[in-house]
C-alpha cells in the first residue's frame, strides 16, 4: 500500500490499473476469443488475437451434442435445492449460536468450525456408500443436502447476528413474539447484506461443482453442467473451440447472478470489515 | 479447461481407495458357470463405458436391436468419464455394492481390479461357451491374463506412434518417415529447427506409455523388473535416455510439456514448425484432421529404432471387463454382451471410427478395415508395430507410480536436476510403492 502511494503521479497509477486489469481480463478474453474461433484459428501458430468472422455455429454444437438443457436443468435444481436449504439449515444454527447459552455451545462451535477444514475427498467414500444402502443415488437429495449444512455461512451469519441490539430482541419478546417471528423480522432483515454473500458463494460453490457430482452419480439423471462440459470435451476430442463455447454459456449465469448482486455483496464486506 | 487438475484430487482418493482395497485377495477361478438362459423377460445390464463415448453407445445401440433383442438382454451404457475416473468409480461402487455388470477401463488395471475382486475369471465362462480365443492375437496380450486365465477382453488397442510432418519434411528435405533409427533423431530435429528456429519436437511426460515405448526402443529396458518387484527408472539404460532427451532440450530440438500443457502439446500437431511429435495411433483420425486444417499431411511411422534395431512398444487401450455382481445367468449375460462386443465386426466398427486398432485378426479382413487401411495408411505402420508389442506394467499401484514419475523426470528437466542422482531417489521411491 505504501508503494502505491508513492508512485509519481496519477498518470502512472492509471497505467498501472489498465495493465492490471488487462492480466486479469486476459483469461476471459481468450476463453470467449476461442469460443468464436474456427479449430484453424485455435491452432494457428503464432496465435491471433481476433477473429476473423464470428464462428456462432461453436455455441450451436456445444448446446447439440451434448443434452445441455437436460445438465442446466440439473445444475439449477440442485444449485437452488442448496440455496435454499441452507437458508432453512443455517439461518437457526446461526441465531442459536449468536444469541443462546447452551451447554456445550463453545464445543459444538467449534466442530462447525472444524468441518471447514475437512476436505471434501475425505468424506466422499463415506457418503457415497451411506448414499448406495439407502437407495438416494443419482438422486438430486445426494447432491444438496450434504452441502446445506454449511460451516462458514453459520459462523458469517452468527458474527452477523451478533451485531443485532440486545434491546431489539428484548423489545420483541415483551410483545410475545416468537423466535421464528425474531429471526425473520428482526435478524434476517438486518443480515441481508451477507445473506447476499452467502448466496452467491453458494451459488458459485454449488453450479462450479465438479468433483461430487463426478464421484456421487454414475448416470446422467441428475449430472450437473460441469460434468456436462466435460463430456463435450470427451466426446468433441481435440475441438477446444466447442468446449471453450461450452464454458462461456457455463458461466454466464454466475455472471448475471453477480452483476445483479454486487451492491450487496460490496455491503456485506464493508459491515464486516468495519465491525 | 484444465482438466488434469480437475483430475488429481479424485485421482489422490483413487490411491487412497486402491490402498483399501489392496488387502482383498484374488478369488480363484470357479470350475464351471452355466451358460446364459433366456428368460420371459428382458433382462437390463449396466455397462459403464469410458473413452470414445459416442462409438460405445453406437455399439451398445446395434446390440440391443440385434442380438439383445434375440437373447432378451437389454443393455443400459452410461458413460462415467476418462479411464481413471473410471477406475476410481469402479473401487468406490465396489465398496458401495453398486457395481456394473460390464465395464471398460484401462489395459494396465487388470491385476488391480482382480486382486481386488472386482472382476471375475473368465475361464469359467470361456469353457462353457467353448469361446476361441486365439483371434484375439494382435499384439502382446499380457494385459489380459493373470497367470494362464483370461480376466479381461481387449476392446481397442493402442501403441504410440511416431507422427511425421511431412510437409515439413517435404520442404526441407527430410525423409517424410521421419527419422528410422535414434542415432538419426537428432540431425532429423536440427535440420527442421534451423529451419523454421521453432522446436521441431513437443513431449509430454505425463503421458507415461510414450516414455515406456522410449525406455524399451531406446533403452532396451522398462519401467519396473520382471516381477514388479523393484523399479528400474534408475538403470543405466534409462540414465541414458534421460540424458539424451535433456541434451536434445537444451539444444533446443525438444520442447518438455508441463502437466497443465495437455491441451497444448495435442494442438502442436498442428503447428506448421512441429516437425515430429510422439503420441497414440488412437488419436490418428483427429490429429490427421487437426493437421489437415493447418495444411499439414500427417504421416504414420514406427517409433524409432535403438541400438541393434530394438523396439519396443507398450500396447494401450482399453479392455472390457466382467464384474463379480449379479446372478449367474447376469454374468452370463454379460459374458454374452462381452463376446458380441469384441467379435469380428464391433471391433472393425470401433477401431474404424476411432483411430485404435482392432482387436481381432479376422477384423483386418474385413471390408470395413480394408478400406479404412487405404485411406489412413497409418493403420498399418501401427499394425506392423505390433511386432515389437510390450505389455505394460500390472501392479495395482502403476497409475501411482506413472505420476510419481512423470513429475520427478520433468523436473529434472526443467530445473535442471543431476540425473543420476534425481533418478535414484526416484527409484527407491517407486521401490516403496511397490512393496507397500
Amino acid at each position: 500500500m505504501r508503494v502505491w502511494l508513492r508512485l509519481p503521479g496519477a498518470g502512472l497509477r492509471i497505467i498501472i490499473s489498465v495493465l492490471l486489469i488487462v492480466i486479469f481480463l486476459m483469461p476471459f478474453y481468450w476463453m470467449i476469443l476461442t469460443a468464436f474461433k474456427t479449430l484453424g484459428e485455435v491452432l494457428r501458430m503464432p496465435p491471433k488475437f481476433w477473429v476473423d468472422s464470428l464462428q456462432w455455429q461453436n455455441f450451436r454444437d456445444a448446446f447439440t451434442r451434448i443434452n445441455f438443457l437436460h445438465y442446466t436443468r440439473n445444475s439449477l435444481i440442485i444449485t437452488l435445492g442448496t440455496m435454499i436449504g441452507q437458508l432453512v439449515v443455517v439461518v437457526p444454527a446461526a441465531y442459536a449460536f449468536a444469541r443462546y447459552q447452551f451447554k456445550g455451545k463453545n464445543a459444538l462451535f467449534g466442530i462447525v468450525l472444524a468441518t471447514m477444514m475437512i476436505p471434501g475427498q475425505l468424506i466422499f467414500l463415506p457418503i457415497f456408500v451411506m448414499f448406495a444402502k439407502s437407495g438416494l443415488l443419482n438422486t438430486y437429495v445426494s447432491l444438496i443436502v450434504p452441502f446445506i449444512a454449511s460451516g462458514t455461512a453459520i459462523f458469517m451469519l452468527r458474527q452477523t447476528f451478533m451485531q443485532v441490539p440486545d434491546s431489539q430482541l428484548e423489545a420483541a419478546r415483551l410483545d410475545n413474539a416468537s423466535e421464528f417471528r425474531i429471526i425473520y423480522t428482526i435478524m434476517m432483515p438486518a443480515a441481508v447484506p451477507t445473506l447476499s454473500t452467502l448466496a452467491l458463494l453458494t451459488f458459485i460453490g454449488t453450479w462450479n461443482s465438479y468433483f461430487f457430482p463426478l464421484v456421487w452419480t454414475t448416470t446422467d439423471a441428475v449430472r450437473t453442467l460441469p460434468l456436462g462440459i466435460q463430456k463435450l470435451q470427451d466426446v468433441e476430442g481435440l475441438s477446444p473451440q466447442i468446449v471453450m463455447a461450452g464454458n462461456m454459456m457455463l458461466i454466464v449465469p454466475i455472471l448475471l447472478v453477480f452483476l445483479i448482486a454486487r451492491k450487496q455483496i460490496i455491503k456485506a464486506f464493508t459491515y464486516m470489515g468495519v465491525k | 479447461m484444465n482438466v488434469w487438475g480437475t483430475r488429481v484430487t479424485p485421482l489422490l482418493a483413487t490411491i487412497a481407495l486402491t490402498a483399501v482395497l489392496a488387502g482383498c485377495a484374488t478369488t480363484e477361478a470357479e470350475s464351471s458357470v452355466a451358460a446364459y438362459e433366456k428368460g420371459d423377460s428382458v433382462l437390463e445390464l449396466n455397462f459403464w463405458t469410458s473413452a470414445v463415448e459416442d462409438v460405445n453407445q453406437n455399439l451398445v445401440d446395434q446390440f440391443n436391436e440385434t442380438k439383445g433383442a434375440e437373447l432378451n438382454i437389454h443393455v443400459n451404457a452410461e458413460y462415467q468419464g476418462d479411464y481413471w475416473e473410471m477406475q476410481q468409480k469402479i473401487n468406490a461402487a465396489a465398496i458401495a455394492g453398486t457395481l456394473p455388470n460390464v465395464f471398460i477401463d484401462e489395459v494396465a488395471m487388470t491385476k488391480g481390479f482382480a486382486d481386488s475382486d472386482i472382476i471375475a475369471n473368465l475361464e469359467p465362462f470361456i469353457e462353457t461357451d467353448k469361446f476361441d480365443t486365439s483371434d484375439f492375437k494382435i499384439g502382446d496380450l499380457g494385459n489380459l491374463y493373470l497367470g494362464d486365465d483370461l480376466y479381461a477382453f481387449p476392446h481397442m488397442r493402442s501403441v504410440p506412434v511416431m507422427y511425421v510432418n511431412k510437409t515439413l519434411a517435404a520442404k526441407e528435405g527430410l525423409d517424410p518417415n521421419g527419422p528410422a533409427t535414434f542415432a538419426e533423431l537428432e540431425a532429423y530435429l536440427q535440420t527442421a529447427y534451423d529451419a523454421t528456429g521453432q522446436p521441431p519436437m513437443y513431449l509430454f511426460n505425463y503421458d507415461f506409455w510414450v516414455m515406456e515405448a522410449l525406455l524399451h526402443s531406446y533403452s532396451d529396458t522398462s519401467v519396473v523388473n520382471e516381477d514388479e518387484t523393484k523399479s528400474n527408472i534408475n538403470s543405466k539404460g534409462a540414465v541414458k535416455l534421460i540424458t539424451f532427451i535433456e541434451d536434445l532440450e537444451s539444444k533446443g530440438l525438444i520442447k518438455v510439456l508441463g502437466v497443465t500443457d495437455k491441451d497444448a502439446y495435442y494442438a502442436s500437431i498442428a503447428n506448421p514448425g512441429t516437425a515430429l511429435i510422439f503420441s497414440s495411433v488412437g488419436g490418428y483420425k483427429t490429429f490427421a484432421g487437426m493437421a489437415a486444417e493447418s495444411g499439414i499431411d500427417l504421416g504414420v511411422s514406427m517409433i524409432p529404432a535403438g541400438e541393434d534395431g530394438k523396439r519396443g512398444v507398450p500396447v494401450g487401450g482399453s479392455n472390457t471387463y466382467l464384474a463379480n455382481t449379479g446372478t449367474d445367468n447376469e454374468k452370463a449375460a454379460a459374458f454374452e454382451f462381452m463376446k458380441w462386443l469384441s467379435d469380428t465386426e464391433q471391433a472393425a466398427y470401433a477401431s474404424a471410427n476411432t483411430g485404435y486398432l482392432p482387436t481381432r485378426l479376422t477384423s483386418l479382413d474385413t471390408d470395413l478395415m480394408k478400406e479404412t487401411i487405404a485411406a489412413f495408411p497409418g493403420y498399418k505402420v501401427a499394425s506392423d508395430e505390433l511386432e515389437f508389442s510390450k505389455m505394460r506394467p500390472m501392479t495395482g499401484t502403476y497409475h501411482e507410480i506413472e505420476d510419481l514419475m512423470g513429475t520427478r523426470i520433468n523436473d529434472i528437466w526443467l530445473e535442471n536436476l543431476p540425473i543420476q542422482e534425481s533418478l535414484d531417489t526416484l527409484a527407491k521411491e517407486v521401490d516403496d510403492i511397490l512393496n507397500r
